[in-house]
This record gives structure tokens, C-alpha cells and sequence, in this order.
């Protein structure tokens, strides 16, 4: 449970996370839009870090906002191509502020009733408190989650195998047949 | 040497990882190929695609005769799990990719475009099916889930030539990443209410979180999540908007392959999350309004589906919309939520493989294209229902497989297709419940309207004139493949008992047994 500033922090982080986020799917132009991604990338590490998952918040500002969100970065400049068409999706604007709304009340719904009936802090009480958070990410990745790993690993020789294939153009197509 | 394996407890668990790591290991054998074969040889990936999966398939053999005693086998600290379930459905995918290489080579021929990628992303994509009916734990189900579709993706665009190819397998890409991201709320959802992700565990603390009733409304978000990410995967309505457009656009032996190994696939997790981790629908200690929830769906699934593909011409799309009527079916078991209903699923999906890869493998044999018209979007491809005319003059055989597979989808009795339709109807009303009656009614109505536009294929076969004069070119690998699905359709129609009893036993896990599915159909022999 959060005490203290902590509770603060909580709350400038998850406010700051839910703006950047408005912002990134409103910003007309691509390049705003990934920067306020990365924006909201290491709010949600901030979060983290809050929970004591250090190596999860360090993993989320590495991978994400240096790797991933960098390449967005160059694939954005790259094909770049000029201005968008303003509102494309007119018609279905009043269809998703339905779907939000509903969603939004059913959320609060659910969680007053968790509220309520204290379900998660009565759970908490009979968790112990978790430490050394990494190397528990170590063991379970080697452990208990080595199938899904592998798995994880044949996805991505997918990935590259489907890039190779999309990507190669028909004169280098010749080439290999 | 079995008992060699067994010493080791690491050991067997590879041991029962076979069949997979088979399908795998050929999957990058014929990835390699794909550089090392010159153009003309290329249909040597074919078959080296179809070893890895008779490899599979003894594998598969193997494992029945080692553990049929001895079921459930757990591995990988409670990951994996080897049950009847899985290794019923294991075998349906090895038959389901069987029958798909053997409509690919001919359909990849046609496009001169004969590459072993192709059969190579196939195999990945079973890969990643064989694992996800194994999966016993949310990440496992989630990875495996990934590395069915990631192929696919790749499958619906394999022409880059053609823009209807690219767009289907954009709008497909785009809608399936965001529906697993829906998925995955979900099971962020539940892991937050269970501090679990084993299927098991998770599986008794939600009957106590119902019973006290203190975070059901969040279970249920949690579950309407799941499902949301579930029924896109089955194209059910209203999650089917995407299937018209994938199925018309990708290549049609891809559409053949989507259409029945992944829509299959999306019952096995529908299975695993809905039959095993969360309280299945018709189950007593069941969330809520979710029955009715799925009752719905599947009555409004079935209707839309029907009602267009009754107002389609071109036979891709009509077979799209008429494959989300099928889900809308097949949820008809999961909302009668007891034995029969369970059963009358996995023998519908028996029926539909064979079935409906029978109908792609008639669509590609009349599929040809004008040379030199490759490139334009409005291409003779033969997939016009008008292509169809006269069909019995030019190939009576082919008509009449035709005849049995339209007959089978539409539930026409001697088929395959009626006794999937029967139990899952049968289940319905085995539940007793008056509203499920009603829909068991419902379905019956939905099924008379299928026929209406399933009727009208077999009559321009029949009797309209020759359009169309070219002779058919059917390869040997087309026509086996027909030979089996028309004598599977018929056969499973005729005597549906062993198909019916292997079903029983891949279901008995779930749950409450109280009616047996071969006490409903009725015995045709005496003893």
C-alpha cells in the first residue's frame, strides 16, 4: 500500500500518464504523437518504479523509449507524407464516445464495489511483501515461464521472416528465385 | 527408449513437446529451403511440409498410446498441460494444415508464385495453434495466440501485387492487434482479481469471488474483455467486421486456412478461458447475465451472417459471411454449457474442416486467370458465383463433391454437417431452459435460411448453361485433397460414433457430466 508522498507521486504520475496519453491520440501531426507516447512510456515507469518493480520501470524507459519509440521516430520521418486528412472518422465519433462513456461507467462501477467490499486490501493482507524484484524476474523467466519464453522467440524469427517477405521489393525477389 | 526419456524429468517433458517441436523444426527446414531449391522445384517444400506433419501426426500417435492412461500429463512447471482436449484438437490441426498444403501447392501454382515461405508460415502458425491447445497459463495462451496470427497476417498479404491483398491483410492486422490488446486487458484484469495465471488456480478462486460476491462486477468487466478479444478471433458479431474483407482479399488458399485452423483455434481458447478458467456459461455458479450475454451473440451472429451472405455474389465473400453464421453455431454449445453442447462443438468443427476446405478446394479448381491480367484489381479469378455455371458438364465429379459439401454446410442430413448442427441443437434443448429452446428454434430457422443461398450454388451448377468453355486443370494434389473431405463429410454423416466418442473424451474435462452425447444421437446399427 502507497503511504506517504507516495501517494502524491501516484497521483501527479497517473494524472500526467492519462494527459499524455489524450495527447497522443489527438495530436494531428505523427511526430507529436510519438513524442507524447514516450511521454506517457515513462509516466507508466514512474508508476513502476512506485511499485518497487525497478527492473520493469528500467526494462520500460530501455526498451520503449529507446529502442522502440526511437524507431517509430525514424519510420515516421521516413515515409512521412505531409499533412493528414482532418477527421477521417467522423462517423464514427458519436459511436466511440458511446463505447468510452459505457466503458468508462462499468469501470466505476467495478471498482466501487472492489471499494466497497475492501476485496483487494483484503487480499493484500495475506501476500507477503515481495523483494528483490529482479532476480525473481531471473528465476521466473527461467523457471516457470521458460515455455512462453521459447515460444516468445519463434514469434519473433516470425517477425523477421514476415518483415523479409513484406518488405523486399520484386526486383530483389528475382534475385533469390 | 520411452523409459529412457522418462528418467528425466526435463527429459519428458520435451518428450511430450514432440509434436510440436516437429512442426516447428520442419517449419524452418522449409524456410531454408526457400533459398537453397531453384524456381522450378520449389513444390519440394510442399512436401517436405507435409512430412513434418505425418511426423506430427505419429508423434501425436505416440503420446495417446504412451499416456492414454495416465491423462492429464502436466510439463514446464504447470505451462503445458497434455490432456484429451489438447491432443483431439492437435490432431484436427494436423489434418486442417494437411489438407490446406495440399489445396496451397495447386492455388500457389496458378499464381506462378510457388515460394516456400508460404508453407513455411503455415506450419509456424500450427505451431503456435499445437501450443495454444497445450497452454495452460494466461502468458503461454497469450504468446501461442501471437504466433497463430502473426503468420496469418503475413498469409492474407502474400501478394503484394494485388492492392485487395494488401488492404485485407491491413484492415485484418490492424483489427487483430487491437483486439489482443483487448484480450490482454482482460487477463490483466484477472490476474489482478486471482494474483494468478495458471488455468487451475485461477479456476477455483473464481467460484469464490462469485459466491461472496464482493468484485463480481469487475469479474465480469474482466470476462466481457476476454470475450471481446475471443469473438473477434471467431469473427462473431459485432466483432466480424473485419472477416468479409480478409476472407475476399487474401489469397484463396489462405482464406481456406483462416477460415477453419484459426477459427478453430479461437474455440480452443474459448475453451481453455471459458469452459476451464472462468465458470462456463450454463454452469450454475456462473457470473450474472453472462449466458444470456452469449445467447445473444450467438442468436445475432447467426441471423446477420445468414441474412448476408444471402445477398452475395462473389463466393469468397459469401463464404466469409457464412462462416460467421457457423460461429454464431458453434456458440450455441457453449451456451447450452453442458456435455452435448460441448460435444456437438468439437465434432462441428470436425465437419467443418473437411467440409469447408472441400468448398475452397472446388472455388480454386475453378479459379484461373488471363494472362497478363495479374496486376489489374478486377481479375477473371473464378471466384464469381457465376463461375460456378454449369459446372456438372465440365466435371460432374467435382459438381457432385461440390453437392456434398454445400449439402454438409447447409445441415442437410447424410453429412457431416447435420450431426454437428444436431447435437449442438440437441444440447440447447437438453439444457431445458425455455429462452434456450427459443434459440435452439431460432437456429433451425437460420439453417433453412443458409439453405436458401447454399441452393442457389448447387443450382447454377446443375442446371445453368456453360459460361465459361476453358476445361478445369485440376492437379493431384487438388484432387486428393477433395477425395478426402467429400469421403470424410459423408462418412462422419453416416457413422458419426467414433467421431462422436472421441470427442466425448476431449471434453470430459469440462466440468459438471451429466448427459452423454451418443445417448442423444440416435444408433443406426443395433449392436
Amino acid at each position: 500500500m502507497l503511504k506517504g508522498i507516495e501517494v502524491l507521486f501516484f497521483y501527479l504520475l497517473s494524472l500526467l500518464c492519462i494527459f499524455f496519453s489524450m495527447l497522443t491520440i489527438s495530436a494531428r501531426n505523427a511526430v507529436h504523437s510519438a513524442l507524447f507516447l514516450i511521454s506517457t512510456l515513462i509516466s507508466v515507469a514512474g508508476l513502476f518504479l512506485l511499485l518497487h518493480a525497478e527492473f520493469v520501470a528500467g526494462v520500460q524507459i530501455l526498451v520503449y523509449v529507446g529502442g522502440v519509440l526511437v524507431l517509430f521516430l525514424f519510420v515516421i520521418m521516413l515515409v512521412s507524407s505531409g499533412q493528414t486528412t482532418r477527421r477521417i472518422f467522423t462517423n464514427q465519433f458519436a459511436i466511440g464516445v458511446a463505447v468510452a462513456t459505457l466503458l468508462g461507467l462499468s469501470f466505476f462501477a467495478a471498482i466501487s464495489q472492489v471499494q466497497a467490499t475492501n476485496y483487494f486490501r483484503a487480499r493484500e493482507a495475506k501476500q507477503e511483501v515481495v523483494t528483490k524484484n529482479t532476480e525473481k524476474v531471473g528465476l521466473q523467466l527461467y523457471t516457470q515461464a521458460v515455455l512462453p519464453f521459447e515460444i516468445a522467440s519463434l514469434v519473433l524469427l516470425v517477425a523477421i521472416v514476415a518483415a523479409v517477405r513484406l518488405a523486399r521489393d520484386r526486383k530483389q525477389e528475382k534475385i533469390f528465385n | 527408449m520411452l523409459a529412457y526419456f522418462q528418467a528425466f524429468p526435463s527429459l519428458r517433458d520435451t518428450l511430450l513437446l514432440m509434436p510440436e517441436l516437429q512442426i516447428t523444426l520442419f517449419a524452418c527446414f522449409a524456410l531454408v529451403l526457400d533459398v537453397i531449391l531453384p524456381k522450378e522445384k520449389k513444390r519440394l517444400a510442399a512436401r517436405v511440409s507435409l512430412l513434418g506433419v505425418a511426423f506430427s501426426a505419429a508423434s501425436i500417435a505416440l503420446l495417446v498410446y504412451q499416456y492414454s492412461d495416465s491423462l492429464p500429463q502436466k510439463a514446464f512447471y504447470d505451462m503445458y498441460v497434455l490432456d484429451g482436449f489438447s491432443l483431439f484438437f492437435k490432431a484436427l490441426f494436423l489434418l486442417a494444415v494437411a489438407l490446406s498444403i495440399g489445396v496451397t501447392i495447386k492455388y500457389l501454382d496458378l499464381e506462378k508464385e510457388q515460394t516456400s515461405e508460404y508453407y513455411s508460415l503455415m506450419l509456424f502458425s500450427i505451431a503456435g495453434m499445437m501450443f495454444l491447445t497445450s497452454s495452460h497459463d494466461l502468458i503461454s495462451i497469450y504468446v501461442s495466440l501471437e504466433l497463430i496470427t502473426l503468420p496469418v497476417y503475413v498469409l492474407v498479404g502474400y501478394f503484394k501485387r494485388i492492392p485487395k491483398s494488401n488492404e485485407a491483410s491491413m484492415k485484418y492486422f490492424l483489427l487483430g492487434a487491437f483486439s489482443s490488446g483487448i484480450l490482454l486487458y482482460g487477463f490483466s484484469l484477472l490476474y489482478a482479481l486471482t494474483g494468478q495465471t495458471n488455468i487451475e488456480a485461477i479456476a477455483q478462486i473464481v467460484p469464490e469471488i462469485i459466491k461472496t460476491g464482493s468484485a463480481t462486477y469487475l469479474l465480469l468487466l474482466a470476462i466481457i474483455l476476454i470475450a471481446a478479444g475471443v469473438l473477434f478471433k471467431m469473427a462473431a458479431v459485432p466483432f466480424h467486421s473485419w472477416a468479409p474483407d480478409a476472407y475476399e482479399g487474401a489469397p484463396t488458399s489462405t482464406t481456406a486456412f483462416m477460415s477453419v485452423a484459426v477459427k478453430s483455434a479461437s474455440y480452443v481458447l474459448l475453451a481453455r478461458l471459458f469452459f476451464e478458467a472462468l465458470p462456463s456459461a450454463g454452469s450454475v455458479g456462473s457470473v450474472p447475465g453472462w449466458t444470456q450475454l452469449l445467447g445473444v451473440i450467438a442468436a445475432v451472429t447467426m441471423t446477420i451472417g445468414n441474412i448476408a451472405a444471402a445477398t452475395q455474389t462473389n463466393l469468397k465473400r459469401l463464404l466469409a459471411y457464412s462462416s460467421i453464421s457457423h460461429a454464431g453455431y458453434l456458440l450455441l454449445g457453449a451456451v447450452a454449457g453442458n456435455e452435448v453442447g460441448y460435444t456437438g462443438i468439437a465434432v462441428y468443427l470436425v465437419a467443418y474442416t473437411v467440409m469447408n476446405l472441400g468448398t475452397f478446394g472446388v472455388i480454386i479448381s475453378i479459379t484461373r486467370h488471363d494472362e497478363g491480367d495479374a496486376a489489374s484489381s478486377e481479375r477473371n479469378t473464378g471466384e464469381h458465383i457465376k463461375d460456378l455455371n454449369g459446372l456438372v458438364k465440365k466435371s460432374p465429379a467435382i459438381a457432385l463433391m461440390m453437392l456434398v459439401f454445400l449439402l454438409s454446410l447447409a445441415g442437410i442430413p447424410p453429412t457431416a454437417g447435420f450431426m454437428g448442427k444436431y447435437l449442438l441443437f440437441a444440447g440447447l434443448i437438453k439444457n431445458g431452459t425455455d429462452w434456450m429452446t427459443k434459440l435452439a428454434v431460432l437456429g433451425v430457422i437460420n439453417t433453412v435460411i443458409s439453405f436458401y443461398y447454399y441452393s442457389r450454388l448447387i443450382r447454377v451448377m446443375f442446371i445453368a448453361d456453360l459460361t465459361e468453355e476453358r476445361p478445369l486443370t485440376v492437379g493431384k494434389s487438388l484432387q486428393t485433397v477433395l477425395l478426402i473431405s467429400a469421403l470424410l463429410t459423408i462418412l462422419i454423416g453416416i457413422y458419426p460414433q467414433p467421431v462422436i466418442k472421441i470427442s466425448e473424451s476431449a471434453i470430459k474435462q469440462f466440468g459438471n457430466i451429466s448427459d452423454k452425447a451418443s445417448g442423444v444421437v440416435p444408433k443406426l446399427n443395433n449392436d
